[in-house]
């Protein structure tokens, strides 16, 4: 007892059991101390006919009435532990699933350990918000996913959901609720379409954005320049890259001749969600037409880039945005 | 709760389990079919395989609305059939049609869980009739079954293979087998019945307490058995067995039956001789109220012996019972009551005049009862009478018949002839039923009458004698009373043969499977169906007070049952400890060493992260604790991991303590997650 835990453990209990579970992050194993488990209606309605089998062979004092009724309660007890084994000593591991734009849904991978020798059947994952998925973790590892549809833009973690079973009789319902800390990035969802800003620079006014200058495929060809990642794949000039031994990407007339500038405070007349809206509406049509472009947001300019790296460091900018 | 949100089940439906469910269920039915009209059983058959006719073609089930109608139907004609309604097969007849719409009506997971345990209660209405090993069986195997389907359903992809379920039910059998084993012992039993309803008579077969001439020759065609017997006291049965049942002092011409009012006569009590046979039989339920023993029973722990000898238990047998019984001999000096006289000395009105004649010429000349009655038996010893099962059908008058026309019968035509002709001299005389003879069981050293042996014999009164027996069968063919009917052999025709008790029996497979199969029954009955509340308190009144006998049995029942959960756990645990590495075993423990001081492991850190902070709050020992996470990393993800580094771990980990001094260097929650 002279344990300087002893005291907060117990603190640590109670307001687990106030104010729900902190979030958790990483891998996190299913013990005893998580695992709870309750009859479901068909346990009670399965208790009492057991019930009402024992005070039959009490009355009419049949000896087999009793072996029955015993018998049938044992199936009973061991299903309940085999309720609570399903899911003891499983590892749940929520991974980051790949940004997504806000009103849509997501998937948070979810990989289950399973270090015992035995599958555990029929685990059922769900949500509040009535996601439910039904899988069966053999040994080793399985992955599956729970799917959430994201409303506002942001980091997200995924919250609460419930791991539980009802394996083997559906008399028990063993669950574990989880509070995952694992986070999504939620880009705004675009708003409605609207034309490009006016505002466009001229291409060597910034130094650095000459490297990811990038036009419409149609323009004429003008030149190579060394491929950097991030810069689009289809345009990498094998010929000349073979020869080179480097990666060189090929470039177009209209490069040369400025990028689009998306900027916040241009926008006006609507609030800050709105705003983010059509800046994200904006990067997505540009990043679809290859055009350069940077994103300025009040204390931070992106860009002037282009392809899937500065399209995906623009939208992680809008949704990480803080008035 | 959070329970689940009551889930309607899928548009389509599962074929196999249903399949099983209906199967169990129509097997779990089936013994007390016949409990219902042929009509009804085949209307209930048919909506078993219209139902699996409506799964397999994916068509929906009937509304409720549609439902009404049958159940209606069922309902009115179960009221108006039975009466009085809530007798046994009013309430049988209602369980098993809400059994059959039961499955009509499988919208949710519960509906399925309460046909599952509808089947049970069915299951279990049978147990009111027979508890046989067989039965026993039977309910496993539905137990089974049942187990199966609701593994089966409780896979709701409906993806498992059924091998898989059947592995799932195995395991969840065996491992209920102690709680059966514990609960079954340790259940606080209860002497009679919380209520009573009139429940289903069980026992059809055996002897009538009426005797016509031919019925006892049908019992000689049934191979049932009647009742076992076990000698439990020094001195068994010497000579011939006859096990005594319902005497028939009343005779119309055609029937000999039991007579009533029975009045003791206090002016005439026996004399109980010396020798004394004690067994215990297990007696077969025949519905009637007589209890067998061996002639003459004296006294038994379940039942009395009324005036005519015969012993009767308070209720009538509707179950396997056993009691113990003493047999001995009876001597009466005095004489009969006038009652007693009047209705063994009454002869039918149609007697005809040759019988009276026949009758009286046995007395001529004779100086006492004595030898006229063994004139009579020599006369059936002697005069040509013939053995047989198939005797002639006798019509009205047939003592008259039988004495010198046919000549041919089974004992019960003899005896009641005897009988006649005893009487016609004033000599009193009655009928005994009950079985002669027995077939021995070396495998467990009792012995089994079977109802073919049963039999009918003769008592005279004799003047300070009292009631003595002459079997004038015996005088017949004196075969029968050492040997066993050969019903094969009898039954083509003809006179019987016998056969040698223990020439044929005990040789053979078919005979040897009988006598086990008979021994394992008896076991059976006696240790399982025959626990009752007085065994339950033979085996712990030692152990509780009588005040506290059920509330110190219930508390050991249910200790025993957590016992067994904690045990199962305990296996758990130990098997997934085992299944662990050795490294991490050693790791495991080392951890719990630390926890113990209050530093617990995040399941986000490695195990160089977590030494890390362990060693900020320990600094003394920082580069121990460092050390041996090191030293974990290295046999965990290291290359070469031999037998020495884990050595080295394992001694590190046994090793390893805390500095004391250091203990409260740091204060602060370091087991709150970083």
């Amino acid at each position: 007892m002279e344990s300087p835990s002893f005291a907060s453990k117990r603190l640590k209990w109670l307001t687990r059991f106030w104010r729900g579970r902190e979030p958790e992050h990483g891998p996190l194993t299913l013990g005893r101390k998580r695992i709870y488990i309750l009859p479901t209606r068909e346990g009670i309605a399965f208790f009492f006919v057991v019930s009402a089998l024992v005070l039959g062979s009490l009355n009419y004092q049949t000896s087999l009435g009793f072996v029955l009724a015993f018998m049938v309660a044992g199936i009973g007890l061991s299903g309940m532990i085999h309720s609570h084994r399903n899911l003891s000593g499983l590892t749940l591991t929520v991974l980051e699933p790949t940004p997504v734009f806000a009103g849509r849904k997501t998937s948070f991978p979810v990989r289950i350990d399973n270090p015992s020798g035995q599958t555990r059947y029929s685990l059922i994952m769900r949500n509040k918000a009535g996601y439910r998925i039904v899988v069966d973790a053999p040994r080793g590892t399985s992955e599956t996913w729970i799917e959430v549809e994201m409303a506002r833009r942001g980091v997200k973690p995924l919250g609460l959901f419930t791991i539980e079973t009802f394996f083997p009789l559906n008399l028990f319902r063993a669950w574990s609720p989880v509070v995952s800390g694992t986070e999504v990035l939620v880009y705004p969802s675009p708003g409605a379409q609207r034309p490009f800003p006016d505002r466009t620079e001229a291409a060597d006014s910034q130094g650095e954005g000459a490297r990811g200058l990038t036009g419409t495929g149609a323009d004429e060809f003008s030149g190579v320049k060394p491929y950097a990642p991030g810069e689009p794949v289809r345009r990498i000039h094998w010929k000349a890259s073979a020869r080179t031994e480097t990666l060189l990407l090929k470039q177009f007339d209209r490069e040369a001749q400025g990028y689009l500038v998306f900027d916040f405070d241009s926008l006006s007349n609507m609030n800050v969600e709105t705003k983010l809206r059509t800046l994200c509406r904006w990067i997505l049509d540009g990043d679809r037409a290859q055009a350069a472009y940077s994103l300025k947001l009040p204390g931070r300019t992106i860009g002037p880039g282009s392809g899937p790296a500065h399209r995906a460091m623009c939208l992680e900018a809008l949704a990480r945005f803080e008035k | 709760m959070s329970g689940p949100p009551r889930e309607r089940l899928g548009s389509r439906e599962r074929l196999r389990p249903l399949a099983f469910l209906i199967v169990g269920l129509a097997v779990a039915w089936l013994p007390q079919a016949g409990r219902l009209p042929v009509w009804v059983g085949i209307a209930l058959g048919a909506a078993l395989i219209f139902r699996y006719y409506l799964a397999w073609a994916g068509k929906p089930l009937p509304t409720r609305l549609v439902l009404a109608l049958p159940t209606l139907v069922g309902g009115y004609w179960v009221v108006t059939t039975f009466r009085p309604f809530f007798g046994g097969p009013g309430a049988w007849s209602l369980l098993t049609i809400a059994t059959v719409l039961k499955l009509f009506e499988m919208r949710t997971k519960r509906d399925r869980v309460v046909a599952v345990m509808l089947g049970y209660i069915m299951v279990a209405t049978y147990f009111t009739t027979q508890q046989t090993l067989l039965t026993a069986v039977w309910m496993c195997a539905l137990v089974a079954l049942f187990t199966f389907v609701m593994v089966e359903y409780g896979d709701e992809q409906g993806s498992r293979p059924a091998l898989v379920n059947a592995r799932v039910t195995t395991k969840l059998l065996v491992q209920s087998l102690p709680v059966l084993v514990a609960l079954f012992i340790l259940f606080p039993r209860h002497g009679g019945p919380l209520w009573t309803l009139s429940t289903g008579s069980g026992g059809t077969t055996g002897l009538s307490g009426q005797m016509t001439p031919g019925s006892i020759t049908k019992l000689a065609e049934s191979d049932e058995l009647a009742f076992r017997v076990e000698f439990t006291g020094v001195e068994a049965a010497r000579g011939p067995m006859y096990w005594r049942g319902p005497v028939l002092e009343e005779f119309d011409g055609v029937t000999w039956q039991t007579a009533y009012p029975q009045v003791r006569n206090p002016d005439n009590l026996p004399v109980v001789g010396e020798r004394r046979i004690e067994q215990k039989i297990t007696l077969e339920p025949h519905g009637r109220k007589w209890l067998f023993a061996l002639d003459v029973p004296l006294k038994s722990d379940r039942g009395r012996v009324d005036v005519d000898l015969l012993l009767r238990s308070r209720a009538k047998v509707h179950k396997r019972m056993s009691y113990e019984v003493t047999s001995g001999e009876l001597t009466f000096t005095g004489s009969l009551s006038e009652l007693a006289l009047e209705r063994n000395l009454a002869l039918p009105r149609a007697l005809s005049g040759r019988v009276r004649e026949l009758a009286q010429s046995f007395a001529l000349d004779s100086t006492d009862d004595g030898q006229t009655v063994g004139r009579i038996f020599d006369y059936y010893a002697t005069d040509g009478f013939v053995y047989t099962l198939e005797p002639p059908a006798y019509t009205d008058d047939f003592v008259d018949q039988f004495l010198f026309e046919g000549r041919e019968g089974f004992c019960g035509h003899f005896a009641a002839s005897m009988a006649v002709l005893l009487r016609a001299n004033g000599i009193p005389a009655r009928i005994v039923t009950g079985y002669l003879g027995g077939d021995f069981n070396p495998f467990g050293n009792y012995w089994m009458v079977p109802q073919r042996y049963a039999h009918a014999w003769v008592e005279v009164w004799l003047d300070g004698k009292g009631w003595s027996r002459y079997d004038p069968t015996a005088a017949v063919s004196q075969e029968r009373l050492t040997r066993s009917i050969d019903r094969d052999s009898s039954l083509i025709g003809g006179a019987i043969d016998f056969f040698e008790l223990g020439e044929r029996f005990p040789d053979g497979f078919m005979s040897r499977l009988r006598f086990t199969f008979d021994y394992l029954e008896l076991w059976w009955h006696k240790y399982v169906i025959d626990y009752t509340k007085q065994r339950q308190l033979e085996i712990f009144k030692n152990f509780f007070s009588a005040r506290n006998f059920i509330a110190g049995l219930a508390g050991v029942a249910l200790l025993a049952v957590l016992g067994w959960l904690g045990a199962i756990t305990l296996l758990a645990l130990w098997r997934e400890r085992r299944t662990m590495a050795p490294v991490d075993r050693i790791w495991r423990l080392w951890l719990a060493k630390l926890y113990r001081q209050g530093l617990e492991k995040q399941p986000h850190e490695g195990p160089i992260g977590f030494a890390a902070r362990a060693g900020e709050r320990y600094p003394g020992d920082a580069r121990l604790i460092m050390s041996v996470a090191r030293l974990y990393a290295r046999c965990k993800y290291g290359p070469e991991c031999d037998a020495e580094l884990l050595g080295n771990l394992k001694a590190a980990v046994a090793d390893f303590s805390l500095t004391k001094k250091q203990r409260n260097v740091s204060g602060g929650d370091d087991t709150k997650a970083a």
